[in-house]
């Protein structure tokens, strides 16, 4: 019979546990509010004028993975571009507008093929350097050269040469007129680099950018996946932002992120689940915000394989098969309902148009008129981030008769299935314009070569219009091709259209002047904290 | 003894040499183009996918791509990351020492809570602090480490603000290092902890049945110099494997809590570099990762030798 542990021992063990997590937990709880300064205790009163310093820290939803303008991709890398570096002309706001940056006006020859840019005097790169037509002519260089594998190297490839009239005026000079240049000038990858700085590093800014913007804060350092730290640009050209210090924290988790921004550790979150907000819009000290992008969410019908091949009806059919409403649950009223491509927020939108509504019996109606009285079986290629849609889309659809088998892929295998066009059926896909401009939703997405017509649809007269669109520079012209050709996507079904794309911000009700632009980068240069 | 050691060191090389093969077939047999999630969605034409998979030597064919990179990797270059353009090497190591603390950390955890729960459950064999202890270890095997953390953010980081919710100090030793360990420790250390005790309890209530135990008990020796001199010492070696495992497990396991507390480690960046198809990384991270199973397995296979006398090693 073994003696077991006395009552004292086990009291005495019991007894430090507890004392250790009491004392710990009172360390924490004391220790607190030293961690976050910021965290406000009392109330604040609206301020009359902008207060300057202290240190915003952000967080958007993904993690920066490059500081090269050229070679990044991703949404957080244009977010850190656009706040270090500056364009020759921007977006307004979160318009499609385009104002003067670096440029303060431009030229545009009566044959659309020479653009030419007056830049200010004065402006300084941050480790000095001005800024001249010099640096114009290299970054574009630069971007258009082979071994940078440029991702916008597409947008750029009608120039021709860029030639530096003089120090303060550079001319662009492309092989045909293309009515997108100024638009796709305003994207974050086109900001313009420190020619003498980007040489002195070789070209590799893998992991070091200082120098190479004129941009209203300077980089100071990049903690890959950790964080990204930049500050005040003193000489800022516009005048110096209100802020001081910016800290950029990657957090990839959407709760996490709801949840320091609630705790105060973060002013900044993007991407916030929307039962969260729901929650937050009880809490007086944070502000929500809507973001919505130009395109839209869609189920893509692969037009270049049965069933949906020469099918116009049956593709129309399934369009009135989808219960848009129950898509739009999901997003609290935070979305809305795409009909199109894109929606009334981009000119270009025909304001007659009808769109698909969601109708079982003419579906079913529709289903018998294509050939298939019965219904059929399809499948629906989707992935993590629209399996969501795709299943409330499959569910509608089984009620007409479609029974739709799901194949969840990770978001590369669904590109590349989508991209070769032999195995899928419907697919679950978006597109958010890079580039505010109808022609970067309806060519890039709908014309018959383009590289990322995922529904392999092919239309002629729609190609016409699109291509003839690219060359002219007049919008009130351009606007009446792309509504000609928007309703001849909308006729022929290539996709049933569900939500635009977009996400809610919170923020801290104590930062002021926060804006986003059109390519989800967030614009800091007017903000301040109190 | 030291001939030992170095057997088993060389006979890491083709251990790593065979995972290196199979990690380099696998990749590319997995749909997904790499070129295409580097350049992104943009409107890329075809010419500039093909000249770009020319640059990266990705239209060579796969003996050729496997052994150009084992050309350089001997040499110690592990090439760049195509989605981020900077050296392999750097990446691993950068995110490794957050893996590494968070896996140590983690492991602490475990046993604090294991140690005690596994000892007691068996000392007090069938009593009520043994169920409640078996409660305990159930809930932790059951309750995956995403949902655990979650919890913990929300009420400890939420409601009761006692941490912080997310991030990673660079100073370890202080009380803001400390206290960002804590709840991730605790969230990755539960779920294996249970295991561990589950082991511990197992092995004891095996070794305090024994005659030894017995035979010191009539000696009249204290209980508790019989339970942690004699007992404890003997049920360690089992509970070794398992802890050696649970290391491993640990430091690969990390990914879930690394991404939901916002800490730069290897499980983020393995992540990220399989969905982007970073081929590059992707090798470099499977060979670092290998490379520290088999060593951890080394170091726990030494340890039995110190814990028990009748195993030698020549």
């Amino acid at each position: 019979m073994t003696k077991p542990l006395t009552r004292r021992d086990y009291l005495k063990t019991a007894a430090a546990a507890v004392g250790g997590l009491v004392v710990g937990g009172a360390i924490g709880y004391g220790a607190y509010p030293a961690l976050n300064p910021a965290a406000p205790k009392k109330e604040v009163q609206a301020p009359t004028s902008f207060v300057q310093g202290g240190t915003l820290y952000i967080t958007y939803r993904s993690p920066v993975l490059n500081l090269d303008p050229h070679i990044m991709t991703d949404e957080a890398s244009y977010g850190a571009a656009q706040n270090t570096m500056d364009q020759l002309v921007v977006f307004e706001g979160n318009t499609a507008n385009i104002i003067p940056n670096l440029a303060y006006a431009w030229e545009i020859s009566d044959d659309g093929k020479e653009y030419t840019f007056h830049l200010w005097k004065g402006v300084k790169f941050h480790d000095g350097t001005e800024l001249t037509a010099n640096d114009v002519k290299f970054t574009f260089e630069r971007l258009l050269a082979p071994e940078t594998k440029a991702s916008y190297y597409a947008y750029f490839s009608s120039i021709d040469k860029i030639q530096v009239i003089d120090d303060y005026a550079a001319k662009f000079i492309l092989k045909e007129p293309n009515a997108i240049m100024l638009a796709a000038l305003a994207a974050p990858p086109s900001v313009i680099m420190n020619k003498k700085r980007v040489e002195e590093l070789k070209g590799d800014l893998s992991s070091n950018a200082f120098g190479v913007g004129s941009g209203p804060f300077k980089f100071v350092e990049w903690k890959v996946n950790d964080h990204l730290t930049m500050e005040a640009n003193e000489n800022y050209w516009a005048g110096r932002p209100h802020l001081d210090k910016i800290i950029i924290k990657e957090i990839p988790e959407r709760t996490t992120r709801a949840v320091a921004v609630q705790t105060g550790e973060i002013d900044i979150g993007a991407d916030i689940p929307y039962d969260m907000i729901e929650q937050m819009k009880g809490n007086k000290d944070l502000v929500t915000i809507d973001d919505h992008k130009i395109g839209a969410y869609y189920m893509g019908f692969n037009c270049s394989q049965p069933p949906f091949k020469d099918n116009v009806t049956l593709r129309q059919a399934l369009s009135h098969g989808v219960d848009y409403g129950a898509v739009l649950v999901q997003f609290r009223g935070h979305l809305a309902r795409s009909l199109g491509p894109y929606g009334p927020n981009l000119w270009g939108y025909p304001g007659d148009i009808v769109g698909y509504n969601f109708d079982p019996d003419k579906a079913k109606e529709l289903l018998a008129k294509a050939g298939y009285p019965k219904g059929l079986d399809v499948t629906m290629h989707a992935t993590d981030w629209n399996i969501d849609d795709g299943q409330i889309c499959a569910a509608s659809l089984a009620k007409i008769g479609v029974n739709v088998k799901i194949i969840h892929l990770d978001a590369a295998s669904l590109d590349a299935a989508c991209s070769a066009g032999k195995e899928t059926q419907l697919f679950m896909m978006a597109w958010g314009a890079d580039i505010p401009d109808p022609d970067n939703v309806l060519y890039t997405v709908f014309e018959s070569t383009s590289p990322i017509n995922w529904v392999h649809w092919k239309n002629d007269k729609f190609d016409e219009l699109v291509h003839r669109a690219r060359v002219i520079t007049d919008q009130g012209e351009r606007s009446g091709l792309y509504t000609e050709a928007f309703k001849i996507v909308m006729d022929e079904a290539p996709a049933a259209w569900l939500h635009d794309p977009g996400f809610s911000w919170a923020l801290s009700r104590h930062i002021h002047g926060f804006q986003v632009g059109p390519h989800y980068q967030y614009l800091l240069r007017g903000v301040w904290k109190k | 003894m030291l001939r030992y050691i170095a057997k088993r060191v060389l006979a890491v090389i083709p251990v790593l040499l065979g995972i290196s093969i199979i990690t380099f077939l696998l990749m590319h047999f997995i749909p997904g183009d790499p070129v295409r999630v580097m350049l992104g969605k943009q409107a890329i034409t075809e010419e500039v996918i093909e000249r770009v998979r020319h640059e990266l030597r990705l239209d060579q064919p796969l003996y050729l791509q496997y052994f150009s990179w084992l050309y350089y990797a001997l040499q110690g270059n592990l090439g760049r990351s195509f989605q981020m353009n900077m050296p392999v090497l750097y990446l691993v190591a950068d995110h490794f020492a957050v893996t590494l603390r968070l896996a140590l950390f983690g492991l602490l955890v475990s046993m604090l809570i294991a140690m005690p729960l596994g000892i007691v459950s068996a000392v007090k064999k069938d009593s009520a602090i043994d169920y409640v202890s078996r409660v305990i270890s159930t809930l932790g095997i059951s309750l995956p480490p995403f949902f655990t953390g979650i919890v913990l953010i929300l009420i400890f980081a939420l409601y009761l603000r006692w941490f912080p919710s997310m991030g990673v100090s660079t100073e370890l030793f202080s009380i803001d290092g400390l206290r960002t360990m804590v709840l991730p420790s605790f969230a990755l250390g539960f779920s294996s902890a249970t295991m561990v005790a589950r082991m511990v309890r197992a092995t004891m209530v095996e070794v305090l049945e024994q005659d030894y135990i017995r035979t010191a008990r009539s000696k009249g020796l204290k209980e508790r110099v019989i339970i942690y001199r004699h007992a404890l010492k003997n049920a360690m070696i089992p509970v070794t494997t398992v802890i050696g495992m649970t290391l491993g497990y640990l430091l690969g396991g990390s990914v879930i809590i690394e991404t939901i507390f916002a800490w730069p480690g290897l499980g983020m960046l393995m992540v990220n570099a399989v969905m982007k198809r970073d081929y590059p990384l992707i090798q470099g991270i499977v060979l670092f990762f290998a490379l520290m199973f088999t060593l951890t397995n080394l170091v726990i296979d030494l340890i039995y030798g110190f814990l028990d006398p009748r195993i030698r090693y020549r």
